[in-house]
C-alpha cells in the first residue's frame, strides 16, 4: 500500500439542529498511517462516530480539513475515489444490506464504480471466498444470522478494493462467536493484506488486535498510544467511564508489586511469563 | 417445496426460470388482457390448463400452488356471492327480496376463474423470477417513461429495497407485538377500539424503525458510491433469446386466436 | 421456601408438523426461589428467549409443566394475565417505544393494569428514578428524540413500573457502553436487595457470572447445567467446554493450574486472583 494515510487537520464538527448547536469534535489533529490498525475508544456521544464518518467524506468538517491520500474530502470531485479508497461498515447489520440476494449486495459497490461484468463477477467470487460466504451466495439477507449479515456488509465493502477500512461499532449487535470471527477476519486483512483499519468500539475486547489506541472524550483526543500504554492509565480511563480489557486490568494489579508487564498482551502470554513451558 | 414462503423466488433451472423477466412480465400482461377481453368458458378453461402446464414446466409443486389458493378464498367467495346476487336476470333462488340469478351464477363462476388465472399467473412470475431480475425487467420496460422525465430507476430501486425488507418488517412486527403484549396490550380484545389502539403500538414503532433504517441505508449506499443514476449493467445483462421470442409469439398468437374465435361465435 | 418458578420436563416445538418444525426446548427442569437472580446463558439459537417467553405466558409448553408465581401456564385464561406479575424486557426494548412523552410511555403498562391515575403517576416517577432519570426533567421529553442509552432506560422504566414479581431481561446490555451496563447491574442489585426475583439472559457468561445466584446454561434446547456459580466452577466437564467464556482472571488461574502450579482455583474476584497469582511470580 503506498497511500499517504488519512489526515485530520484542526478539524471541528458542529451539528446545528433546530436552533441548538452541538460540538461533536473540537479541533482534532490526527494522522493515520497506511497499514495501521487503530482502535477508537470512547463512550457513546464522545464523537467517535463523527470521527469515523469524517474519514470517508460522509460528513464534512465545519472547520479544518480531512485528507485521504492527499485528497481533500470537501471537494466534490474527490468523493467517488475517496469512498472507494475508504470502505465503511456500520453498526446495524440489517440496515446496510439493500439487495434481496447476497451476491447482488456484493455487486452493488463495483456496479456503482462502473466496472465490467467479468470484473464484478471475479470480485464477488473473491469476496465471498475471503469471508467464507460461498454457501450464502444466493441467500436472502433475512435468512442470515447477525454475524453473517455483518460479514456480507464487509464483503460488499471489500469488493471495492479499498485501502482503508473504517468500522463503526461493527460488533455491538453480534454474539461473542460472531464477534470473534469478524475480529479474526480484520486481523488477517491488516496483517496479510496491509489494509489500514480504524475500528471504533466501546468494548475493549474488540480492540485487542489494534496496534494504536485513540481514546476520544467529549470531542477531543483524551489519550493516545499503544494498547499497553493506554491501558496502563486505568484511573484516567475510569474517569471517563471506560475500562481496559480484563487481562490488562489483571496485569495492572500485578504490576503494583511485580515487574511483569513487558510485552504481555494476552492471557497466554501472561501465563507463559509466570510459568514458562 | 418445504420451507418456501408463498410468492418467494425459488431458484431453479427450468425453461420458465430461464426466460427473460421482461418476457414473463409481458406474458402476464397478455394473460390479463386475454381474460378480460374474452371470458367464454372454453377460453378460461384453456388458460387454466396453460397455467397448470407452465407450473409443471417450472418445476414447482402444483399441489403447493393450488393449496395456496386458500389465501384468497375470501376474495373468491365474496366475488362469487356478489356476482350471484347482483346480476339481473332469470332468478334461480329467492332469499327474501334478494335473488340469485342464473346469469349471476355463470358470471360469478367466470369471475372466479379469471381471478384464479390471474393469481396463478402472478405466482409463476414471482416464484420463477429473482427479485433483482424482476426489478431490472420492470425498469427496462418502463425506460421509455424516462422521456417524460419520470425517474424510472429511482422507482424501481424503491420497489426493490421495499421488497427486500418485507420479511424483516414482518419479523420486527412480531417481536414488537409480543413486547407490547407483555405490557398489557390487548390484541384479542372483543372491543374494536381497544384492538385498534393496540395495533397502533405496533405500527408506530415499525414506522419509527423504518425511518431510522432509511437513514442508515442512505449512509451505507452513499459509502459505496451510489449516485442515484441508473447503471446500465443489470439491464444490459437482460437479453432476449430465441426462447423468449418463441414464447412471446405464442402468447400473442393465443391472444389473437381467442379474439378471432369469439368474434366468430 | 416456595419456588417462584417451577419448570418440569418442559418441551417446546415451534410450528409442529410443518416444514418449519423446530424443537426449541427439550426436557427442561429448573426451579427458582423468590429473590434469586438467575442468569441464563447460551449461544444464539440455544432456546434462551423461548424459555423466557414460557415464563411470562407468551408461550405454553407442548409437554411438561411451567408454574410461575403459583400459576400453571397450561391454563390459557390465567396465562394471559401472567404479564401482570412477570415482566419480560425484550432485546433492544427501545424499539417498542411509541408514545409522545416519556411519561405516557412509562405509564402505558401501568395504565393497562387498570390502577388509579394517582397510583400510575407514583409508579412512573419511581420507575424513572430507578433507571437514573429525574422525573420532573424527563417526563415531558419526546422519547424518539433521546439518545439510544436514554431510550433504553425509558423502555426499562416502562417495565419496572409494572412492579413485577419477576423481572426477566433478555440481553439487556446489548449495545450499551460501560456506563449503561453498570446501570443495568445496579437495577438488578437493587432488586436482589429487596428480595425481588430477576432473570437475565445473556450470551456473555462474563456478564452474569459475577452477579448471579444461579446459572442455567442452554445448548441447542437442552439444559446443560443448572446450579450455583461455585458449582459451575467445580464442574470440570462444563468448565472445559466454556472455558473461554470465563472472565480473563479466572482463565489465567485455570491455565496456571493446568501447568501443575499449586494455585487455589477457588477465586471469586479479580483482586483475589491477583493476590493468588502474585505468589507464583518470581
Amino acid at each position: 500500500m503506498d497511500g499517504q494515510g488519512i489526515e485530520l487537520v484542526n478539524v471541528t464538527k458542529i451539528y446545528k439542529n433546530a436552533g441548538t448547536e452541538k460540538t461533536a469534535l473540537k479541533d482534532i489533529t490526527l494522522t493515520i498511517q497506511p497499514g495501521e490498525y487503530v482502535g477508537l475508544m470512547g463512550m457513546n456521544g464522545s464523537g467517535k462516530s463523527t470521527l469515523a464518518r469524517l474519514c470517508n467524506g460522509l460528513i464534512k468538517p465545519t472547520r479544518g480539513k480531512v485528507y485521504v491520500d492527499g485528497m481533500d474530502t470537501s471537494c466534490p470531485e474527490n468523493t467517488t475515489e475517496i469512498r472507494r479508497l475508504v470502505g465503511m461498515v456500520f453498526q446495524n447489520p440489517d440496515n446496510q444490506l439493500i439487495c434481496p440476494v447476497v451476491e447482488e449486495e456484493i455487486a452493488f459497490g463495483p456496479e456503482n464504480l462502473g466496472l465490467s461484468i467479468t470484473e464484478i463477477n471475479s470480485r464477488i467470487a473473491w469476496a465471498l471466498q475471503a469471508l467464507g460466504l460461498e454457501n450464502q451466495r444466493h441467500h436472502a439477507p433475512h435468512l442470515l444470522s447477525g454475524g453473517q449479515k455483518q460479514k456480507v456488509a464487509l464483503a460488499s465493502v471489500l469488493a471495492m478494493l479499498p485501502d482503508y477500512l473504517i468500522l463503526d461499532e461493527p460488533t455491538s449487535m453480534l454474539d461473542p462467536a460472531s464477534r470473534w470471527e469478524l475480529m479474526e477476519h480484520l486481523r488477517a486483512l491488516n496483517t496479510q493484506k496491509g489494509m489500514t483499519i480504524i475500528l471504533s468500539s466501546h468494548n475493549p475486547d474488540d480492540l485487542i488486535h489494534a496496534n494504536r489506541l485513540i481514546v476520544i472524550d467529549q470531542g477531543s483526543i483524551y489519550l493516545q498510544g499503544t494498547p499497553a500504554e493506554v491501558y496502563a492509565q486505568e484511573s484516567e480511563l475510569a474517569d471517563i467511564g471506560l475500562e481496559p480489557p480484563g487481562i490488562y486490568q489483571l496485569i495492572n494489579l500485578l504490576e503494583e508489586e511485580h515487574n511483569i508487564a513487558d510485552n504481555v498482551k494476552s492471557i497466554a502470554e501472561l501465563v507463559d511469563k509466570i510459568c514458562p513451558k | 417445496m418445504n420451507g418456501i414462503k408463498l410468492g418467494q423466488y425459488v431458484h431453479g433451472n427450468s425453461l420458465i426460470h430461464a426466460l427473460d423477466p421482461r418476457t414473463k412480465i409481458i406474458c402476464c400482461i397478455i394473460i390479463i388482457m386475454a381474460v378480460f377481453i374474452n371470458y367464454s368458458w372454453y377460453h378460461l378453461f384453456f388458460y387454466v390448463l396453460l397455467m397448470i402446464t407452465v407450473i409443471k414446466i417450472s418445476g414447482m409443486s402444483l399441489k403447493f400452488v393450488l393449496n395456496s389458493l386458500r389465501n384468497i378464498r375470501y376474495l373468491l367467495l365474496v366475488t362469487f356471492i356478489l356476482q350471484a346476487f347482483l346480476t339481473s336476470g332469470e332468478p334461480v333462488l329467492m332469499l327474501g327480496k334478494l335473488s340469485i340469478t342464473r346469469e349471476g351464477l355463470i358470471l360469478g363462476t367466470t369471475n372466479l376463474f379469471r381471478l384464479i388465472i390471474l393469481y396463478l399467473g402472478s405466482m409463476v412470475l414471482l416464484m420463477t423470477t429473482s427479485p433483482i431480475k424482476l426489478s431490472a425487467g420492470i425498469e427496462s420496460l418502463l425506460l421509455p417513461l424516462n422521456k417524460l422525465k419520470i425517474p424510472v430507476h429511482n422507482f424501481t430501486t424503491i420497489l426493490s429495497i421495499s421488497f427486500r425488507f418485507i420479511p424483516t418488517l414482518i419479523e420486527e412486527a412480531t417481536t414488537i407485538k409480543n413486547a407490547q403484549r407483555s405490557r398489557g396490550a390487548q390484541f384479542d380484545s372483543p372491543k374494536i377500539m381497544v384492538r385498534l389502539k393496540s395495533y397502533l403500538a405496533i405500527l408506530i414503532p415499525l414506522f419509527e424503525a423504518s425511518l431510522l433504517r432509511a437513514e442508515d441505508l442512505g449512509e451505507a449506499m452513499d459509502s459505496r458510491c451510489y449516485t442515484g443514476h441508473p447503471n446500465g449493467l443489470r439491464m444490459s445483462s437482460l437479453k432476449f433469446k430465441y426462447k423468449d421470442t418463441v414464447t412471446l409469439c405464442f402468447m400473442v398468437a393465443v391472444l389473437f386466436a381467442g379474439v378471432i374465435i369469439s368474434s366468430i361465435s | 421456601m416456595p419456588k417462584i418458578i417451577e419448570i418440569k420436563e418442559l418441551d417446546y416445538t415451534y410450528l409442529p408438523g410443518s416444514p418449519y418444525e423446530h424443537k426449541a426446548l427439550k426436557n427442561i427442569n429448573l426451579s427458582l426461589e423468590q429473590g434469586d437472580f438467575l442468569g441464563i446463558f447460551g449461544p444464539n439459537g440455544s432456546g434462551k428467549s423461548t424459555l423466557a417467553q414460557q415464563l411470562n405466558g407468551l408461550l405454553c409448553p407442548n409437554n411438561g409443566t411451567v408454574t410461575v408465581c403459583n400459576i400453571n401456564t397450561a391454563d390459557k385464561k390465567l396465562r394471559q394475565e401472567l404479564w401482570k406479575k412477570v415482566s419480560l424486557v425484550f432485546q433492544y426494548p427501545e424499539q417498542q417505544i411509541f408514545q409522545i412523552t416519556v411519561y405516557n410511555e412509562v405509564a402505558y403498562g401501568p395504565r393497562n393494569l387498570g390502577i388509579s391515575e394517582t397510583e400510575v403517576q407514583a409508579r412512573v416517577y419511581n420507575a424513572l428514578q430507578e433507571v437514573g432519570l429525574i422525573p420532573e426533567n424527563t417526563e415531558h421529553l419526546t422519547p424518539m428524540s433521546l439518545s439510544g442509552g436514554m431510550k433504553r432506560r425509558v423502555a426499562i422504566a416502562g417495565m419496572l413500573a409494572l412492579k413485577p414479581e419477576i423481572l426477566i431481561l433478555d440481553e439487556p446490555m446489548a449495545g450499551l457502553d460501560p456506563l449503561g451496563r453498570k446501570l443495568i447491574l445496579d437495577i438488578i442489585k437493587n432488586r436482589q436487595d429487596k428480595n425481588e426475583t430477576t432473570v437475565m439472559i445473556s450470551h456473555d457468561l462474563k456478564e452474569i457470572i459475577t452477579v448471579a445466584d444461579k446459572i442455567a446454561i442452554l445448548d441447542r434446547g437442552t439444559l446443560v447445567f443448572c446450579g450455583e456459580v461455585n458449582q459451575l466452577l467445580e464442574n470440570t466437564n462444563i468448565l472445559a467446554h466454556y472455558r473461554f467464556e470465563l472472565p480473563d482472571y479466572l482463565q489465567v488461574v485455570y491455565a496456571l493450574a493446568d501447568r501443575e502450579l499449586d494455585v487455589n482455583t477457588n477465586i471469586s474476584s479479580m483482586k483475589e486472583a491477583a493476590m493468588e497469582i502474585s505468589k507464583f511470580i518470581v
